[in-house]
């Protein structure tokens, strides 16, 4: 075992630069992620996941800056630490790590690949390029990929051109691009959000017998909280670029603190009693916009347990409530 | 209850040509494959299915947005009885005061160069019904029934978030006091905190307004929640339809069963079930032949199942099912498998 942790978040900023400002998006958020673990990300939408899950593996867009903060990668057997924050978005460095030790799943199997190239190509680009394979040894790897993340006759199905493929079919190309190089993280950004209900269980299952077989950690980002439920070990909920809570799956479903995890609990139809039909109970308000930022904790003017002068003072510090189970609310500083 | 909706032998073709080596042929995508069922009064019926299962289709020939290839559809309105499917145009304009839709983004339903009051009040100018002052307070009523502000009526579209947007979709379809409203995926676009709001508000007009609706998703959990009845749509034809509680805890159709095991346990300490359904939903185009699930089901009898087309039929009271074995089966829900 050479490190405890796999990544390491510390203190990162996101801005957004408009005109000479810049509006934060992500702010200021610690994470740690340990080998072979799989972490839930949930939140709304706006609330800065994607951005952040991009930012590491330096995705973003020009207009967003990392104004502060590192990504430390741990690289396992041997490799050093490195702090992908300080990376040149298109150097040499990032480019070795992006697809290889750490790859990503998108939300979108339609647009997430190239519609001028087969599946196989594009596959077989990343194993060329990463594990300096030849075209045949390249190919071969490719159809057994294929093979193995289930699609029928793999053989010809790598010579397939992506509009070829079903939305399913898409998604578990995707994973098998994202697997092909053993990566030791796997960053997924919602990857059964564009699926059918019996299409997204396939695939679920899929990413868990994967992520076995390969011993990944997985990022997985949804804001479906049912299925980060069924697939994460530990859970973070972000609120405007800020973690509030963060735990085991177990900790956060049945003992949430911060009244935003809370809430949003309470605000998913369940379907443990039908009968009695409850009246579901949302979240006042909406989420205040990006140039509008609550002071202090940004959940405050939705908040039910509002304290004044406390609430939109300062920014709640993080309490160890359990170990393991840590949140940002004025209601546990005390 | 007394029935609102009557649908008969609903069908909608649309054509699509394929050129073979010596002929064109035509063929025809059965997107909508010879439904009948009612609606009550007062009650909300989901509609339920995959991608490409024709639900959408079917809520848009219910209200002949698109023409139907053929079949009926009764709306009952007071003392009368009207087949929506065969009014001429004008007198469909008429009807189409008493059905209302409700889309699905209300990013693209709302037009962005129309004011919120004059996206609500159109439907009331262009059927006459109202003008001036009179059409003024309609108009900020219904709004402040949908939880607007009426001080924003003044704005356009692009300054309301999605849900607000939503509100402004259902203020909209509710102007005319409609008795019966299709919303097609209302919730799926909107956040989950959001998503409370909006089903909540539905809930709430019901009551007040006395509405019925088809409400037509793919999100489980939300139909549970909002409907009284389910029914549950695969590859152009209904598969099984029956009260929300039943259709969840005790399913009678296979399909249902593998629906049902789809959906994520609330509890994280519980595992999902095994997947029960493998491959995709067949090419619409080209259904496979007697049963068009029978290929990718479990129970499937190789000579029933493969060559007749189950009838969809009533196996107990209000409870209808198309599959040959429903007597035979005893089928898993989703409490089961929760349990």
């Amino acid at each position: 075992m050479a490190e405890k942790f796999l990544l390491q978040v510390k203190n990162l900023k996101i801005a957004l630069k408009v005109d000479k400002n810049f509006i934060p998006i992500v702010d200021g958020v610690n994470l740690r992620l340990e080998p072979g673990k799989v972490l839930g990300l949930v939140g709304e939408s706006g609330c800065g996941k994607s951005v952040m899950a991009q930012s590491f593996l330096r995705l973003l867009s020009k207009e967003l800056q990392i104004v502060d903060g590192q990504i430390l990668f741990y690289g396992q057997n041997g490799h050093e630490t490195v702090d992908i924050a300080k990376m040149q978005p298109k150097g040499r460095d990032i480019q070795s790590i992006r697809g290889g030790t750490v790859s990503m799943i998108f939300q979108e199997p339609m647009s997430s690949f190239s519609p001028l190239h087969t599946i196989g190509y594009q596959i077989m680009e990343v194993i060329k390029l990463h594990l300096n394979a030849s075209k045949e040894k390249a190919r071969k790897i490719t159809i057994d990929l294929l093979d193995r993340v289930g699609i029928g006759d793999p053989g010809h199905a790598v010579d397939r051109y992506p509009y070829e493929f079903s939305g399913g079919m898409r998604q578990r190309a995707m994973i098998a691009k994202a697997l092909s190089c053993k990566p030791s993280l796997l960053i997924a950004d919602e990857p059964t959000t564009a699926l059918d209900v019996t299409i997204q269980a396939q695939i679920l299952k899929l990413m868990r017998d994967m992520q076995q077989e390969f011993g990944s950690s997985i990022i997985f980002i949804s804001h479906d909280l049912g299925v980060v439920g069924q697939m994460a070990d530990e859970v973070a909920i972000m609120y405007m670029g800020r973690i509030v809570e963060q735990g085991t799956a177990k900790e956060i479903f049945k003992n949430p603190k911060h009244p935003y995890t809370v809430n949003l609990l309470a605000a998913i139809p369940r379907l443990g009693n039908l009968e009695a039909r409850k009246r579901l109970v949302p979240i006042r308000g909406t989420v205040p916009g990006l140039f509008s930022r609550p002071s202090g904790c940004a959940f405050h003017p939705r908040c039910d347990s509002f304290m004044p002068g406390v609430c939109d003072g300062n920014f709640p510090d993080f309490m160890e409530i359990l170990p393991d189970h840590i949140v940002a609310c004025h209601l546990y500083t005390q | 209850m007394s029935t609102l909706i009557d649908v008969k032998d609903l069908k909608m073709y649309f054509p699509l040509r394929r050129t073979t080596l010596f002929r064109r042929q035509k063929i025809f995508l059965r997107a909508v494959d010879g439904v009948s069922f009612k609606i009550r009064k007062g009650e909300t019926l989901g509609l339920v299915g995959e991608s490409g299962s024709g639900k959408t289709t079917l809520g848009r020939a219910i209200l002949r947005l698109i023409e139907p290839t053929g079949g009926r559809i009764l709306f009952k309105n007071g003392n009368g009885e009207t087949d929506i499917a065969t009014l001429s145009r004008k007198a469909l304009r008429q009807q189409w005061r008493h059905m209302q839709m409700i889309f699905q983004d209300p990013y693209a339903s709302l037009n962005p160069r129309m004011t919120v009051k004059e996206i609500i009040g159109e439907s009331l100018v262009a059927n006459r019904l109202a003008s001036g002052e009179k059409m003024d307070k309609q108009i900020t009523d219904i709004a402040r029934l949908c939880g607007l502000n009426t001080r924003h009526l003044g704005r356009y579209p692009h300054a309301f978030s999605g849900g607000q947007r939503q509100r402004i979709a259902i203020a909209r379809a509710l102007v005319m006091h409609p008795k019966f409203i299709v919303c097609d995926e209302p919730v799926s676009a909107l956040d989950v905190s959001i998503q409370a709001q909006i089903l909540n508000l539905l809930k709430d007009l019901q009551q007040e307004l006395n509405l019925t609706y088809l409400f037509i998703a793919h999100d489980l959990s939300a139909v549970a929640y909002a409907c009284d009845r389910v029914a549950v749509m695969y590859l152009g034809r209904l598969v099984e339809m029956a009260t929300t509680e039943k259709l969840y805890y005790t399913p009678r159709h296979p399909y249902t069963e593998a629906l049902m095991s789809a959906i994520p346990p609330d509890d994280p300490e519980i595992s999902m079930q095994q997947v029960l359904l493998e491959g995709e939903q067949p090419n619409p185009a080209d259904p496979p032949p007697g049963c068009t699930f029978h290929p990718r089901c479990r129970y499937a009898d190789k000579n029933i199942c493969a060559e007749q087309v189950p009838p969809f039929r009533e196996v107990s009271t209000g409870c209808f099912v198309a599959c040959h074995f429903a007597e035979e089966l005893s089928l898993k829900g989703s409490q089961e498998q929760a349990a």
